[in-house]
């Protein structure tokens, strides 16, 4: 389970300290798909990032299947990163230099596996996302939606616990982003991984077990 | 999991710099190019000292001077390994006069036919011919010349301590040495003159890259009794500080150059890295530790400027061998340096120095130079990066 609790972030800019999360509190259940869908601005992808450990926050409590971010030192944080979690971003989610099939594997050398069972798993997944003929393509030879699926397959990669999306459909046509977003529900669940979607996008609002409506930095409802 | 799997970084590291193509062949250019100009210009350094040092030695003096030597010492004696040639030369302080003028010189006694063969001063020859074996002629400077009113095939007269009556020599050829040193000395086959046979000095002549002072201590081993020998650096203190002045110029050129190349290196991995910001945020949120982000910036820096230098290193080698086969002809800046008195050729040469200190240098450099984009790298948060990019 997935737990937040009295979470609060601030920044501090030139127009001095703003508020971008004020005693945010929920829980997601173990497999589930959540969305946190707001306004742009509302502080969806602060959360976000609070959830996932690239940002600290100022005060409160997140609980990830048990580990206290909070609490974790950098490599901790780090170690935590590379083994339970998987990240979508908007864009430029890939490593330009590395082509499609080592982009997928980038995670599972991290974490260790032998050579035989990350060709196994990133052909599967390269199959599985409809890319298998172009695992030796360069970033920049792909689609917006072809890169947006390599993102998932590698977020995938390494079945970790929890996947975080940043408003993954943002950059893609209508059509596109509701196929990207059908696959990455589908493949979460048939993973068991659950999933943290940040969005304003209805279609994924629709497509989600949980919504978690963020307004002005706090849960709506 | 924990340990850092490095092929992998490397790897990462190698594609990171193949798949930048211009970025990186623009970067290993530069850095390829300086290399190999500096390990030719530091070959140069090494051919120009060469030079004058040949040039000094050659002249008279030889690579090793040997002063009073008994006359119970043969030539044969100081022929250990690395020496090429032995001249015995028997002096004579004293005077040679033309009517009413006279002037000072030290005649040298010598073997005409191993003189041209080991030395060169008869090579600056302005007019006449060398003595021969046998001649009573003198070879003689054109500053004494001048003075005595003498020309080629003059009579002139030498006085010394060791004879009673002055001896009679022909002027059987005129030298402009060029160096102030040489022009109240003079030149006559063995027998020309009388003299004292109990001393005589010795010149010796060195193959390419002995060293005198090695030699020296052969001969005060073998050798009964103190000998005064002397080498070129100890005969010549101006020329050895010069030579010295030359390798410090040099090297602070290798290092001025590199820290410019330095800076060029840092600067444009940091435009790669600012090009990339956005993908070192993912990494980051990949789990990707600062460890290792440095590891792959180093690697990166290292993999590119290793490859450069090697590159460079091997273009600098090959530039030496083909200046070395025709040499440098430099006579139009040399011809009136005292120090390059015999020839203006220069032949650049490999040492230790010319052929490393470019590339370890370079190297050096190139690692500080990584510091700045890693240290960009590590303190970039994710978070920021991925909002702002």
């Amino acid at each position: 389970m997935i737990r937040v609790e009295s979470l609060t972030k601030e920044y501090r800019s030139g127009r001095g300290r703003v508020s971008a999360l004020s005693g945010v509190s929920f829980c997601v259940e173990k497999g589930a798909v959540a969305v946190l869908y707001g306004k742009s601005g509302s502080g969806k992808t602060t959360l976000l990032y609070c959830v996932g450990g690239l940002l600290r926050p100022d005060k409160g409590k997140i609980s990830v299947f048990g580990a206290d971010l909070t609490s974790l030192t950098l490599n901790e944080l780090c170690l935590f990163q590379r083994k339970e979690l998987g990240f979508v971003f908007q864009s430029g989610n890939l490593l330009s230099y590395l082509n499609v099939y080592d982009n997928i594997a980038f995670p599972l050398i991290m974490c260790g596996w032998k050579k035989v069972d990350i060709q196994k798993r990133v052909q599967g997944l390269g199959a599985e996302i409809g890319l298998s003929s172009a695992l030796k393509a360069l970033p920049s030879e792909l689609s917006g939606g072809e890169a947006q699926r390599v993102a998932l397959a590698r977020a995938m990669a390494h079945r970790p616990k929890l996947i975080l999306a940043d408003e993954p459909t943002a950059s893609l046509d209508t059509t596109t982003g509701k196929a990207l977003v059908e696959l990455m529900v589908s493949v979460a669940k048939e993973a068991g991984s659950t999933m943290i979607i940040s969005t304003h996008d209805p279609e994924i609002i629709r497509l989600a077990g949980k919504g978690i409506h963020i307004k002005d930095g706090q849960v709506a409802d | 999991m924990n340990s850092i799997n490095l092929f992998f970084w490397f790897k990462t590291a190698v594609l990171f710099l193949l798949r930048s193509g211009r970025s990186t062949a623009l970067l290993f250019i530069m850095v390829m190019t300086a290399v190999a100009v500096l390990v030719f210009l530091s070959s140069l350094a090494v051919g120009v000292n060469d030079a004058m040092v040949k040039n000094s030695v050659q002249l008279y003096s030889g690579h090793i001077s040997g002063f009073n030597l008994p006359d119970s010492l043969k030539q044969e004696d100081l022929l250990k390994s690395g020496v090429t040639g032995v001249l015995r030369r028997e002096l004579s302080a004293g005077a040679l006069s033309n009517g009413r003028r006279i002037e000072t010189v030290m005649l040298a006694l010598i073997d005409p036919h191993a003189e041209r063969k080991y030395s060169a001063l008869w090579k600056k020859m302005i007019s006449g011919e060398y003595p021969a074996s046998g001649e009573r002629a003198v070879f003689i400077s054109h500053v004494v010349a001048e003075r005595l009113g003498l020309s080629v095939g003059d009579e002139v007269s030498f006085i010394s301590e060791f004879a009673n009556a002055p001896s009679r020599l022909a002027v059987s050829g005129i030298f402009k040495a060029g160096v102030s040193q040489f022009d109240r000395l003079a030149f006559a086959p063995y027998g020309a003159v009388p003299i004292n046979p109990a001393k005589w000095q010795a010149a010796v002549f060195l193959e390419d890259g002995a060293e005198p002072s090695a030699i020296i201590a052969v001969y005060n081993a073998f050798l009964p009794g103190k000998l005064d020998f002397r080498s070129w650096g100890e005969i010549m203190p101006d020329l050895r500080q010069l030579i010295e002045l030359n390798y410090v110029s040099m090297s602070m050129v290798i290092v001025l150059v590199f820290g410019v190349v330095a800076v060029g290196i840092a600067a444009a991995f940091s435009i790669f890295i600012f090009k990339h910001l956005r993908e070192y945020a993912v990494m980051k949120a990949m789990g990707v530790m600062p460890v290792e982000m440095t590891l792959l910036i180093v690697a990166e820096i290292s993999i590119m400027s290793i490859s450069a230098v090697v590159a460079g290193a091997a273009i600098g080698v090959i530039a030496v061998f083909i200046a070395t086969a025709t040499g440098i002809d430099l006579t139009a800046f040399t011809s009136h340096n005292q120090y390059f008195a015999v020839s203006g050729v220069i032949i650049p040469r490999l040492t230790f120095y010319s052929l490393l200190a470019p590339p370890a240098v370079c190297f050096i450099f190139s690692a500080l130079s990584a510091i700045w984009p890693a240290m960009l790298v590590r303190r970039a948060r994710a978070a920021d990066i991925l909002r702002a990019v």
